[in-house]
């Protein structure tokens, strides 16, 4: 009994923790701008993530390895220094951004000054990090952040013409009347890195070492990473639906957090808005800790410091100095008055161009015999895993020219 | 790593490439890229207005919310701050007194919540300058 209720709550975790600032902006952004035209990449996406975070889940059962360890001894010391500033600089970005809307979320119920409530951000992170073990860490944000099922509810309630929506899962190009090839192009690259972000792989391999999983746990990895991010992914779907169905006939551009809200308010009143603005705290709150917390353990993992939120600060000094550093960095780029929609559309193109350096070393980790034994990828995964590194090279190498090309999606 | 080179060479000469010089004249497409935004943060206060007058949102949202929207509508207008060839000219004030519009009804907005007759003149007000932009953008969206 209590190993189902504890992958019933690994699986609600994983959903509730899926959707962060990324995927709120690009997926509602990219229903009001191509309908569902874009939901075959949430499909694309979410099979990925699920691919790759079932792998570095099984990796980190089985050899007790987690990511930035396997970056480190695959690509050497200098090499892998540089990946590991690359993808510190993309966590603090982000932990910067989600920040930032944890901040507007915040002024949007209290109505105070931005930065006194970016503060208060701030050190209600440093203390819910510093305090909960990482189990609490995990429940309070991924099963508060369910309320963001409340999309899922208003797409429903939107009443969408499920033909339409069926047709979005199969890729073509935009209509006439839509926004021209760049821009879908960049709309493509954005939706797929918020989905592969590189520090949700490191989050997972971390949490699996954190919640001690051996070989026994594997079914639950197996699960956790299938039913959960597929429940996540349809999530992010339910966000293009309501973009679709609320604000493309309107020809409004949702650009802002606050107009994500909106977004549940319009078809469910005053109850779909306060859901809305719960589930918002909570995903972006959580996002917010699983960067930092991903920050800290690259760093440690990299140098091989004792880690982990399953010891006590004082036992792993360095470990909760890193987290609590790229806390005090990420507030220190929102309070410089950088706007967290524009930080997080940087952060999510640049993180992309980290993925390959991450995915990488797992899956030739993962595929190699020798060492993973029985545990090894299947044939059908090792396909699968190769197919999608080509698919993140190629969206790596287009990511940099679209976001300046299309100034930001914009042009 | 000269893969890695390359791709990084041709990302800042990307970006060299795309930063505007301040000697650049107003085009027709900056014009119509403005209406465009404004056309859509008309369209989005039309329907907080709407929102607001079924008691759908907090007190605090619409204030921080009508505060985002007006910092956006004069991101607009400040897209619009530069010369102008003589036969721009009237469109490009036009565009201007747009955003001026907006941004005036936006600070109305949170004051008029609990007016519903304010509510209802704001709205139209909203409704008239979309229909403006978007006669001053063209049909594409």
């Amino acid at each position: 009994m209590s190993s189902i209720l504890e992958l019933a709550l690994g699986i609600m975790t994983a959903l509730g923790g899926f959707v962060d600032i990324g995927e709120l902006v690009f997926a509602v952004e990219a229903g009001a701008k191509f309908g569902y035209g874009l939901l075959w990449v949430v499909v694309t996406g979410t099979i990925g993530i699920a691919i790759f975070g079932e792998m570095s889940g099984r990796i980190a059962a089985v050899l007790k390895k987690p990511s930035f360890e396997i970056v480190r001894d695959h690509f050497g010391f200098g090499r892998a220094l540089g990946v590991l500033i690359a993808s510190n600089i993309v966590n603090v970005l982000t932990c910067a951004a989600e920040i930032g809307g944890l901040a507007i979320i915040l002024q949007l119920v209290f109505g105070a000054n931005y930065s006194l409530m970016l503060a208060a951000a701030a050190g209600l992170l440093l203390v819910t990090v510093f305090v909960l073990p990482f189990r609490w860490i995990e429940r309070v944000f991924g099963l508060f952040g369910l309320t963001l099922l409340v999309y899922a509810v208003a797409a429903v309630q939107l009443g969408p013409d499920w033909g339409e929506v069926a047709r979005g899962l199969v890729p073509k190009l935009p209509e006439p009347d839509m926004p021209g090839l760049p821009i879908y192009a960049y709309y493509v690259v954005g939706l797929l890195s918020s989905i592969l972000m590189p520090y949700e792989i490191y989050f997972y391999s971390s949490g699996a070492i954190e919640d001690k999983w051996t070989p026994k746990d594997l079914p639950i990895n197996k699960l956790t990473a299938g039913v959960g991010f597929a429940l996540g992914g349809l999530l992010t779907m339910a966000l293009i639906v309501v973009g679709a169905d609320v604000f493309l006939p309107l020809h409004i551009d949702p650009q802002r957090l606050s107009s994500v809200v909106l977004g549940a308010a319009v078809p469910l009143g005053h109850a779909g808005f306060l859901f809305a603005l719960a589930g918002i705290f909570f995903a972006v709150g959580g996002a917010a800790v699983e960067t930092a917390l991903s920050a800290g353990y690259n760093a440690a993992q990299f140098f091989g410091i004792p880690w982990g939120k399953c010891h006590k600060p004082r036992a792993v000094p360095l470990f909760t100095l890193f987290w609590m550093v790229a806390i005090l960095l990420g507030t220190g780029i929102a309070m410089s008055g950088a706007n967290p929609i524009e930080v997080v559309e940087y952060s999510v193109i640049f993180a992309v161009v980290v993925l390959p350096f991450t995915y990488y070393p797992i899956l030739r980790l993962a595929d190699n015999r020798k060492v993973m034994g029985k545990h090894v990828n299947s044939p059908i995964i090792r396909v699968l895993g190769w197919g999608y590194f080509g698919l993140i090279c190629l969206v790596a190498a287009a990511a940099i020219p679209l976001l300046v090309a299309t100034h930001m999606g914009q042009r | 790593m000269k893969l890695i080179r390359t791709c990084l060479f041709l990302a800042i000469a990307a970006t060299a490439c795309a930063c505007d010089s301040p000697k650049t004249l107003l085009e027709l497409d900056d014009i119509q890229r403005a209406a465009r935004d404004t056309a859509s943060l008309a369209a989005e206060s039309a329907l907080l207005v709407e929102q607001i007058r079924q008691g759908r949102l907090g007190d605090n949202y619409v204030w921080v919310h009508q505060q985002a929207l007006q910092e956006e509508s004069r991101k607009a207008a400040q897209s619009l701050q530069k010369p102008a060839r003589p036969d721009l000219r009237e469109r490009q004030q036009l565009a201007v007194v747009l955003d001026a519009r907006l941004a005036l009804g936006l600070q109305q907005v949170a004051q008029g919540m609990a007016d519903p007759a304010e509510l209802q003149r704001l709205a139209k007000s909203f409704n008239d300058i979309e229909t403006q932009a978007n006669a001053l953008k063209g049909g594409k969206k």
